[in-house]
């Protein structure tokens, strides 16, 4: 054997003979042909064709469903709108920061004219609040015993009691 | 042959028995060797091969050229044959009992008295493969069927068969070389 290849095609040696083949030939065409299976086999590439459509149908709907409830969740949603559209977010906190830097640019130039005339009056009055002449008289146009308001407050205040 | 293997299909497709014989007497001793190869008895070979091509005759009309070649076609009819075979006979038949007499070399056969042995051992070897492999080898190198032929009929792709060819030439290397030493 000159190489494995070679030893295999010695194989090509085994045949029928002629007589079973001339035998065997004539048996077979003796015999009826089958009808085409054309209804079952045309059934059956239908029913495929079918299968395989709705299967894609379902799928395109499942996706469009998914995606459409996705849509109208961040359209419809307050809670989604607010908490989920980062964009949205972002302007609201750059608004927040603007109102609270308009604010405190109003109060300090509110104090700072209030705390100009008080420096200014008290440069030129100086402190009259400190003054003990003031103070007493202050004191003394106080209504200690409350007159009428005192009484009818006493009154109040025993009926609560009692 | 390829045109005209067409035209005589179609003919056949349409009842013509002529072409059918044709198409049997091209393709019958290969079916006859693959069937052989697997059942290893002449009998039963020969029984099984009228089956394939009764079978073919029958159903020629369903069959598509535009599939596969009708080799392949017929390659398919004869596995299933020979599977059928196997299921409904489950008989071991051992290699010893082969019939290679020279009545199953057929007329082609040249009368060299050493070449039925060599073809024993060569088939004894082949024999020892797995049956995916017994195939490939006998379609490609007994029938000379091209990848995509084979492809066809055992519904693999060109690349398996390539693949299944070439580890079963190994295998088969190392065995005759095995064989060799112990002989």
């Amino acid at each position: 054997m000159k190489n494995i290849e070679d030893s295999i095609k010695q194989l090509k040696m085994i045949g029928p003979s002629r007589e079973y083949k001339a035998k065997s030939l004539r048996l077979i065409l003796s015999s009826p042909q089958n009808a085409e299976n054309g209804f079952s086999i045309r059934f059956f590439e239908i029913l495929k064709f079918s299968a395989a459509l709705s299967l894609t149908g379902i799928l395109i709907m499942i996706s469009v469903s998914d995606s459409f409830s996705t849509f109208n969740a961040r359209l419809l949603s307050p809670v989604l709108l607010s908490s989920l559209d980062e964009q949205k977010i972002a302007n609201e906190a750059g608004q927040v920061d603007i109102k609270i830097t308009i604010a405190e640019a109003k109060y300090y130039n509110d104090s700072t004219k209030k705390v100009a005339v008080a420096l200014d009056e008290t440069a030129k009055n100086g402190p009259g609040h400190l003054n003990s002449a003031i103070l007493e008289k202050e004191i003394g146009g106080l209504d200690m015993n409350g007159g009428e308001k005192g009484e009818n407050i006493d009154e109040l205040l025993n009926k609560l009691t009692m | 042959m390829l045109e005209e293997e067409k035209k005589h299909i179609k003919q056949a497709q349409s009842g013509n028995q002529e072409s059918f014989g044709v198409i049997y007497d091209h393709y019958v001793p290969q079916i006859y060797r693959f069937v052989f190869f697997k059942v290893s008895v002449k009998q039963v070979a020969e029984d099984l091969t009228h089956e394939i091509f009764l079978s073919a005759w029958q159903n020629i009309k369903n069959y598509k050229q535009k599939q596969f070649p009708i080799s392949s076609w017929l390659y398919q009819i004869a596995r299933n044959k020979v599977i059928d075979h196997y299921r409904t006979d489950k008989k071991n038949i051992s290699i010893d009992t082969e019939d290679f007499s020279e009545e199953t070399l057929g007329s082609e056969e040249q009368g060299d008295l050493d070449i039925p042995f060599a073809i024993s051992k060569v088939k004894s070897l082949i024999k020892s493969l797995k049956p995916e492999y017994q195939e490939v080898l006998i379609m490609r190198y007994v029938e000379d069927l091209d990848h995509k032929e084979i492809a066809g009929a055992l519904n693999k792709s060109e690349g398996a068969i390539r693949l299944i060819q070439h580890r079963a030439i190994n295998i088969l290397k190392e065995l005759y070389e095995e064989h060799r030493r112990l002989n």
